[in-house]
């Protein structure tokens, strides 16, 4: 079964393709779904989440590679890059979200060339694009996603995630796996089950606030603007009565230690995060936690659809291609992975 | 003509907050409002033909509401493009999203115009949209109705010609290339990338042999480990491949010589364009004035040259606002006042603050041309309003109360001899009472003469009955059963001052020409449930020991 397959096999409408790391071969990834798409008569919509925060010039000169748009693709992107690019299009849309390269436009590619992509940066500007493209009758749409602290728009937005990986991560071929696993294993952390609790989560996480849920379903907010040095504070604030710990932003593993610390019984109270892209922490240490009992869950989860490698890094190493896909698979199984670099079957 | 108030009275009498319930929604309706201005003394005609502009568009939403809608949310897309309709006009090409807005604006401009069409007969002529034909059909040339703009094949033969052919010979390219994968993959078995690359290890020796071998790749780069080739076009597609080239930097310079073939029409309509901007911004600005009309319930006031104001059945907006939050409902009350002074006495709690500042938020609405929420109001324009309420601002940046009201006497006696409006709220309570009531009592005897409206509340006695005086009084608690009351209260005193609200009459009448200040702290104080012995020493104090005029006491 051929990457594109599975794709589209669970009619996923929107897909996000992310990295682990600079040049694990996410563009690679990118075009071959393009290509395959396009072979197949798959009308495109390609978008990518913003470089929110990036300055100006920063962002001009450290392009992504260009992405190769057929004619009748339809791109959301940032006005500056469709202009510098010449790409031949019919502007369909000027919306009101801003970029550092101007609003995010929405084309319709008419010449067949590269584009580069910029596209909005917040998670309910993304899903707007995402179905705008859908009315305009895109049968797929492209996410090139980013898996880092800058970019706010998270691959759970997308019905599908593909990841990237490769060398690149590591000069270790088992480095590289595990922390591939590593991002696979928090990509399936579970969606919070209590209905309630999870619209609770939602409100919470969508205002970037943290508090505490109680069993009896009572929100306790927490004064905190970030998990980053409050670990200590809000496990102060955990008792025999809490059920949930809500995390509006992101999750640095020495919160979770401090917090996991002030848990007695860890299996009674459960972290809740956004998605799982707001978790950082070491393979090892996650492990260790997991192995105490911590219970962490999200509101949006999201739906990995399958990895792809890349065995060369560009510092001129590289591993064997048969082997690190062998490996990869094992490791990863049941979740699907290609060597796109080899044709990706 | 500048403010009539300064910005510190605005605050105080929530002008503020008023003027953001005003809420048009393009950016031209925007800078109306920000140009808001107050009328003038001698401007009488100008504001009563604005106001009965408000009048006739108010009666156009209330009976074509949807239309007003379906207006409002074209509006909501207009975006602010001047400086396109500038650079237009000095020559420089518009790039493609520039095109594209302004394509949006011209049928905007259509659409509002054929939604306001049936009503233009009612408004005066600045408010028609001018629509714009000659460039819809030039932004619009297929004339499909689509939102979305291209250099269109339409615009020039040229352009048609050289992108058909263009378009001929990518698929004929790709259509080989295909053919060429396909051979290579069959012949070699091995998965080649989109594009017809594919990468080896050269640790993979005997594959590397075997493609070196072969006719069909050619070697496109190279790492310390790995080898990557290409599908090798033939030399018929390289042909085709120029070829392609050469037509795609044709259709750009022909692309290009088009924008500027479109700017150079559009800056033709330079003036028209800029003229709709105008008008859509005057529609806009007209419209949320209506609108704000609408919700607060508000009516055309009336202007008039004599110099009084006089209010039926005003409601204070933010008040009334607050009020509705706590399902409760806001007691409108009338006042009419001429020049001079009007004192307004009457039991704590009767609302006399709040009438004060209804007052004067209705004249400033009323001379900033707006609709005013009352039943009726008629007044003359003002040449200023001044207002002192104890304001809190003045006390935290280090004057006290009293400094504070000093310092905004002044400043209003200078002005008194001029036609305004000043409100003082408890004039001079903020010191001793015997020097209060002599300051408070001159001030009133000063102003009486004066061309100002004054309105004053007080609790000082006498104040009223000074000659030339308009004294009018709080309705209060009169006729209210007050033992009850104040069982009511006890059985719940978390609302008490609820409770006291709700039979509060807040009106104002005349009072009597020996009317003194009613006496009523105490009886509050009581409904409020402070402590019974306090209140009897405070009536032993006062001379009414055996409490007979405050029996419920007993």
């Amino acid at each position: 079964m051929q990457l594109i397959d599975i794709i589209l096999r669970g009619n996923h409408r929107s897909v996000s393709v992310i990295g682990t790391a600079k040049n694990a071969g996410k563009t690679v990834t990118l075009n071959y779904i393009i290509e395959k798409a396009h072979d197949r008569g798959i009308s495109l919509g390609l978008t990518s989440t913003g470089r929110d925060g990036e300055r100006l010039d920063l962002v001009t000169s450290t392009r992504k590679p260009p992405i190769y748009a057929h004619r009748g693709t339809v791109i959301a992107t940032a006005q500056r890059l469709l202009e510098e690019e010449k790409v031949s299009a019919e502007i369909v849309e000027v919306t009101g979200m801003a970029t550092s390269l101007g609003p995010v436009v929405i084309a319709r590619v008419m010449s067949s060339g590269y584009v580069q992509l910029a596209g909005p940066d917040t998670n309910s500007e993304m899903k707007m694009i995402i179905d705008r493209l859908a009315e305009m009758g895109c049968g797929l749409i492209l996410v090139d996603g980013a898996l880092n602290r800058v970019s706010s728009a998270s691959p759970s937005v997308t019905d599908g995630v593909i990841i990237s990986t490769g060398a690149v991560v590591s000069r270790d071929m088992d480095k590289v796996i595990d922390i591939t696993a590593h991002v696979a294993d928090l990509f399936s952390l579970p969606q919070v089950q209590d209905g309630d609790v999870l619209a609770r989560a939602d409100e919470i996480t969508d205002r970037r606030e943290y508090a505490l849920i109680s069993r009896e379903g009572r929100v306790d907010p927490l004064e905190v603007k970030t998990a980053l040095r409050c670990g200590p504070y809000i496990s102060r604030q955990i008792d025999e009565d809490t059920a949930y710990v809500v995390l509006g932003g992101s999750l640095p593993g020495s919160a979770l230690k401090d917090i996991a610390g002030a848990v007695g019984d860890k299996s009674k109270v459960s972290l809740v995060v956004r998605d799982a892209t707001r978790i950082f922490i070491e393979p090892m240490e996650w492990q260790m936690f997991i192995k105490m009992g911590v219970r962490v869950e999200v509101v949006d989860s999201i739906n990995l659809l399958a990895v792809t490698v890349n065995p060369y890094a560009p510092q001129g190493y590289y591993f064997d291609p048969g082997v690190f896909l062998e490996k990869m698979r094992e490791t990863l199984y049941p979740v699907k992975v290609f060597d796109v670099m080899q044709g990706g079957e | 003509m500048t403010a009539i108030a300064p910005d510190k009275v605005l605050g105080i009498l929530d002008f503020n907050y008023v003027m953001d319930r005003i809420l048009p929604v393009t950016p031209y309706g925007r800078e109306f409002k920000k140009d808001m201005k107050p009328f003038a003394r001698g401007r009488e005609e100008e504001l009563r033909d604005h106001l009965d502009v408000i009048e006739t568009i108010l009666e156009l939403i209330r009976d074509n509401r949807l239309t007003f809608i379906e207006i409002r949310t074209i509006m909501h897309d207009v975006k602010d493009l001047r400086q396109s309709m500038h650079r237009a006009g000095k020559g420089i090409s518009l790039n493609m999203v520039e095109l594209f807005e302004l394509k949006a604006f011209v049928f905007q401009v259509r659409h509002l115009y054929e939604k306001m069409e049936p009503f233009t007969s009612r408004l005066p002529e600045q408010f028609g949209l001018i629509p714009l034909e000659c460039l819809e059909r030039l932004l619009d040339p297929e004339n499909a109705g689509s939102k979305s703009f291209y250099i269109y094949d339409s615009y020039s033969e040229d352009l048609k010609h050289i992108r058909k052919k263009k378009h001929i010979l990518e698929n004929e390219f790709t259509a080989k290339q295909k053919e060429l994968i396909k051979k290579a993959q069959e012949d070699l078995g091995l998965n080649f990338r989109p594009g017809g690359e594919i990468t080896v290890s050269k640790n993979q020796r005997d594959l590397l042999e075997a493609i070196e071998e072969y006719e069909g790749l050619s070697y496109l780069s190279e790492s310390y480990i790995n080898i990557t080739f290409k599908v090798k076009p033939t030399p018929e597609m390289d042909a085709l491949k120029q070829q392609i080239e050469t037509l795609r930097g044709m259709e750009q310079e022909e692309e290009e010589n088009i924008r500027a073939k479109l700017t150079g029409e559009i800056a033709e309509y330079r003036e028209e364009l800029l003229a709709n901007t105008g008008r859509i911004g005057l529609l806009d600005f007209y419209i949320a004035l209506a609108y704000f009309a609408r919700e607060i319930k508000g009516t055309k006031p009336g202007i008039t040259a004599a110099d009084m104001v006089s209010i039926k059945n005003g409601r204070h907006p933010l008040v009334e606002e607050r009020l509705k939050e706590d399902n409760e409902e806001y007691q409108p009350v009338s006042i009419s006042v001429d020049k001079g002074v009007t004192v307004i006495t009457g039991a704590n709690m009767g609302g006399k603050s709040v009438s004060l500042k209804m007052v004067g938020l209705l004249v400033l609405m009323a001379q900033y041309g707006m609709f005013v929420p009352a039943e009726e109001m008629l007044m003359g324009l003002k040449d200023f309003v001044y207002a002192s309420m104890g304001d809190t601002q003045s006390v935290q940046t280090g004057l006290s109360t009293f400094g504070a009201e000093v310092s905004d006497m002044i400043e209003a006696l200078d002005k008194s001899s001029r036609y305004g409006l000043i409100l003082i709220d408890e004039l001079a309570r903020g010191t001793n009472p015997r020097e209060g009531h002599a300051i408070c009592a001159a001030i009133v005897k000063y102003l009486v003469r004066k061309n100002s409206i004054c309105i004053i509340t007080t609790h000082f006695d006498g104040i009223g009955n000074l000659e030339g005086v308009k004294h009018l009084q709080v309705g209060g608690l009169k006729g209210i059963d007050t033992a009850e009351l104040k069982s009511t209260i006890a059985g719940d005193p978390s609302r008490g001052v609820e409770i006291i609200r709700k039979h509060m009459d807040f009106r104002l009448y005349p009072a009597g020409e020996d009317a003194s200040v009613p006496r009523d702290a105490i009886k509050i104080a009581s409904l409020m449930g402070l402590r019974e012995d306090i209140l009897d020493t405070a009536m032993d104090i006062l001379g009414h020991g055996d409490g007979s005029s405050v029996p419920f006491l007993r």
